[in-house]
């Protein structure tokens, strides 16, 4: 009976509301509020590549071209590969899959962590 | 009932964005409306309620990206504007308290001293341009303690269950539904007058 007059009372007060108008605010004030907090946000830049990664990246590519030098002549000369120019070749193969497929790894693993969330999603 | 953006906004502006900012431009679109219409309901001024509004998304932006791990966001961001509210209230009541104080010093030296703008319940300017129906509940909305109203808006206007509530104000679930069960008695004892009157 208490619970029939609660909902009595809730539909006529709820047939008050859809009367009302919603207040709204001042002209452009959502879009001045959006600009000011879009200042306020902090900006995830990429992070920059320090120096001595780069130096280390020469160094490698240099150590690289060296290894290469007698695979190259071996080849060029059509004579099997010795086992240090397999070696190298290898490592060479190996360094080039790694570093094409680890940021596509990384990034997958990313967006799984992320999926994983449900911030935006209500 | 959204702004809508201004006419002149073309692609090439949307496409300058960041990606945190079309990421908090997506939360703040799907929220704006609703916790306007909150801090509008606890200020019951426009120009409290904006002030009201901006620090809640200022709050929400510094903690940017934080918010996309949240799982209840909405929750979070209506326990900001309440919880600034509450800071507002507080920093009134010194105030008020102070100029009081001053008063009454005033008054021990003058004989026709005015306390009326002292009021605590003044009832806002901002609900006149409504319906009749409209001014009504919103009259006997902005007579409500704050408490009830707060509830009330949050269940009735902006759709939260009692736990959800009863998160964001900080209040037992029991405490929520009672409070709730009042207010909807008394806001239809409050109509019932306007109706016959």
């Amino acid at each position: 009976m208490r619970n029939n007059d609660y909902q009595k009372d809730l539909e006529f007060i709820r047939s008050h509301l859809e009367k009302m108008e919603k207040p709204e605010p001042s002209y452009n004030f959502f879009e001045e509020t959006r600009n000011l907090c879009h200042s306020k946000l902090p900006s995830i830049k990429s992070p920059r590549v320090p120096k001595s990664v780069w130096i280390a990246f020469a160094l490698n590519v240099i150590l690289i071209g060296l290894l290469m030098i007698p695979l190259v002549k071996a080849l060029k000369a059509g004579l099997p590969l010795s086992p240090p120019a397999l070696s190298a070749l290898i490592l060479l193969i190996q360094n080039a899959v790694m570093l094409f497929f680890a940021p596509i790894i990384l990034k997958k693993f990313k967006a799984k962590q992320k999926t994983g969330s449900h911030a935006l999603v209500t | 009932m959204e702004n809508a953006l201004k006419p002149d906004t073309n692609d090439s502006t949307e496409k300058k964005k960041t990606g945190e900012q079309q990421m908090f431009d997506q939360l703040y679109d799907q929220h704006k409306s609703d916790v306007y219409h909150f801090a509008f309901y606890l200020a019951k001024n426009r120009g409290e309620a904006e002030d009201l509004f901006q620090d809640t998304w200022l709050r929400v932006a510094n903690n940017f990206p934080k918010t996309l791990n949240m799982k209840k966001v909405k929750s979070w961001i209506f326990t900001i504007t309440s919880n600034l509210y509450k800071d507002s209230l507080r920093k009134e009541r010194v105030r008020k308290s102070f100029i009081l104080k001053k008063m009454r010093k005033l008054e021990e030296n003058s004989s026709s001293a005015q306390n009326s703008f002292l009021t605590e319940k003044s009832l806002p300017t901002d609900f006149s341009e409504q319906s009749d129906l409209g001014h009504a509940i919103s009259q006997a909305l902005a007579k409500l303690p704050d408490s009830q109203r707060q509830i009330f808006v949050l269940k009735e206007m902006a759709g939260f269950k009692h736990s959800e509530i009863s998160e964001i104000l900080k209040l037992p679930v029991g405490t929520v539904k009672s409070v709730l069960f009042r207010t909807v008695k008394r806001l239809r004892k409050d109509l019932k007058a306007y109706h016959q009157g």
